[in-house]
């Protein structure tokens, strides 16, 4: 964590809203790519975004400094929200997303056609990983984050890490493999 | 394979959310309160508080002990009572004058008396 980021904490913790604003716009982008690489639409991962902006405003005066970024904690809300959204998903029927926009989140990349079909396979395909698989890829190709800071936010070794990435790129390639 | 694989996870990168929507949510966010933990460190408010609150009770209970009578209140029987009027001096001395003032009362009705006759 860098040293103006902690101050930035530390006010916040302290219930400085400024401050605060600051960490959102700083980690916002972040957090929003990681939710959205693991729901379907747009309206889905702007509202899972909010939620764990909302827990960690709610609770940053919990947080404990331990020498990792302060997004590290933001990405372990956000894997939690993601795992009570589909369990409720699975048990609620969805008749509140009647009035929902249904965008797709492949829709929001610029994109030609034969290039999107390809995204959209491979971003199909990633769903159906399991979770510390999604994340591990998610975490270290998108925001090319470094193994030692990915098993902080997924609570395993950065050994474990290394082989978590091994397994979901050779899950990936079969996954995509047995389609053709 | 696995080139493929990374350059379409790094499409992911130019996702965004709208702005107008990122705006809102924050907007709501910092309008909402935020949970205060309890904390008992030498510096918080609530370690003043509690730490108030004992000074006051000590305080207290110093005063009501030191200002309680040094004298023992006899119990509530008639023995511990008897023993408490024949240890008083003042109130022995009460008496010796009301057994004097009533013998000198009876002397000067009899003196009276004489002289009357």
């Amino acid at each position: 964590m860098t040293e103006s980021e902690q101050q930035l904490v530390e006010r916040a913790q302290n219930g400085d809203q400024g401050a605060f604003a600051d960490l959102y716009k700083a980690h916002h982008g972040a957090i929003y790519r990681f939710v959205a690489t693991k729901v379907s639409f747009r309206h889905e991962a702007e509202d899972l975004t909010h939620e764990v902006f909302l827990s960690a405003w709610k609770n940053v005066a919990s947080f404990k400094m331990k020498g990792f970024p302060f997004s590290s904690w933001l990405y372990r809300i956000a894997r939690n929200k993601v795992i009570d959204h589909y369990r409720v998903a699975k048990q609620t029927d969805d008749i509140e997303k009647v009035d929902k926009q249904f965008i797709a989140i492949s829709e929001d990349i610029d994109l030609a056609l034969d290039q999107r079909t390809a995204f959209e396979d491979v971003s199909a395909k990633l769903k159906q990983l399991p979770a510390d698989q999604q994340d591990v890829l998610t975490l270290r190709f998108v925001e090319d984050m470094e193994y030692e800071e990915i098993a902080e936010v997924i609570k395993k070794s950065p050994g474990n890490v290394r082989t978590i990435q091994h397994r979901a790129i050779a899950k990936l390639k079969k996954l995509l493999e047995d389609d053709k | 394979m696995e080139k493929y694989i990374e350059s379409q996870l790094k499409k992911f990168k130019s996702l965004a959310s709208s702005p107008e929507v990122a705006e809102k949510s924050l907007y709501s966010i910092l309008s909402s309160e935020q949970k205060l933990p309890f904390r008992l460190g030498f510096r918080s408010p609530a370690f003043s508080g509690v730490f108030a609150v004992v000074a006051l009770f000590v305080v207290l209970a110093t005063t009501q002990f030191n200002a309680a009578p040094s004298t023992e209140v006899a119990a509530l029987q008639d023995e511990s009572l008897t023993q408490e009027v024949e240890s008083s001096e003042d109130f022995q001395i009460q008496l010796e004058e009301a057994r004097y003032f009533s013998e000198r009362a009876d002397r000067v009705a009899a003196a009276l008396d004489q002289v009357s006759r």
